[in-house]
């Protein structure tokens, strides 16, 4: 998690996939906003719905690699990750049994959410990533400790 | 604490930088030289309320400090 001179210059591959991981929790300041972090690239959006937030921060991801890519530059080597503080918070949400989001309707029972985006430059997934593909249930959601997911 | 977007730009121009409005539905550009631009997410304009976790990553990204940049923002309300 080291903090990176973002001056340096690093030239992207010709194509590359990675997976960035999103965090979405409520923002503390802004009653009825979700928080989404893409931690992979440190980029934050906010949106008045956890599926809002995360269109929001999947859209932020997307105009800054192509920012980055404009001017010859690896997005994954320019910007820096998240402080290990927000990794450590999602691992602890990751001890606790998630839920796929679909599978929430009601919102107000979810207390954080973690979602993967995948993302594929210059080639088609298949022709270029050999690795297991993401899990179906790749947005989980973490409910309200005090509300079981039955009841939401 | 939350801050109006239009407040943000104005105590990012304190450090040099700006935040520009692409004029579409694109992200509006928070830019600073020497540093990568940041994007920021605004449905309600320059009027949106930016949350602190926002405000603290684009500082990061800046690697402004985060108290003297909410020192700028209420010094140039």
């Amino acid at each position: 998690m080291g903090q990176r001179d973002s001056t340096e210059t690093s030239s992207p591959r010709s194509a590359f996939v990675r997976d960035v991981v999103v965090f979405v929790s409520r923002a503390e300041d802004l009653p009825g906003e979700w928080i989404a972090h893409c931690l992979t690239l440190d980029i934050v959006a906010q949106g008045d719905s956890i599926r809002n937030a995360i269109r929001a921060v999947a859209e932020s991801v997307m105009f800054a690699i192509k920012w980055d890519l404009d001017e010859n530059l690896d997005p994954f080597e320019v910007r820096d990750r998240a402080p290990v503080e927000y990794w450590k918070k999602l691992g602890e949400y990751q001890q606790r049994p998630g839920v796929p989001l679909d599978a929430i309707a009601d919102e107000s029972c979810i207390e954080a959410a973690m979602a993967h985006f995948r993302i594929a430059i210059g080639k088609p997934v298949e022709d270029e990533d050999d690795r297991p593909s993401l899990p179906p249930a790749w947005q989980i959601a973490y409910p309200l400790s005090d509300r079981p997911s039955a009841h939401c | 604490m939350p801050a109006r977007l239009s407040d943000i730009r104005d105590a990012l121009r304190t450090f040099g930088g700006d935040i520009e409005d692409s004029g579409g539905p694109h992200p509006f550009k928070a830019i600073l030289s020497g540093k990568r631009p940041y994007p920021i997410k605004a449905h309600n304009g320059w009027k949106t309320m930016i949350g602190d976790d926002y405000i603290r990553g684009m500082c990061r990204s800046f690697e402004i400090d985060k108290s003297e940049f909410w020192k700028r923002i209420r010094g140039t309300k």
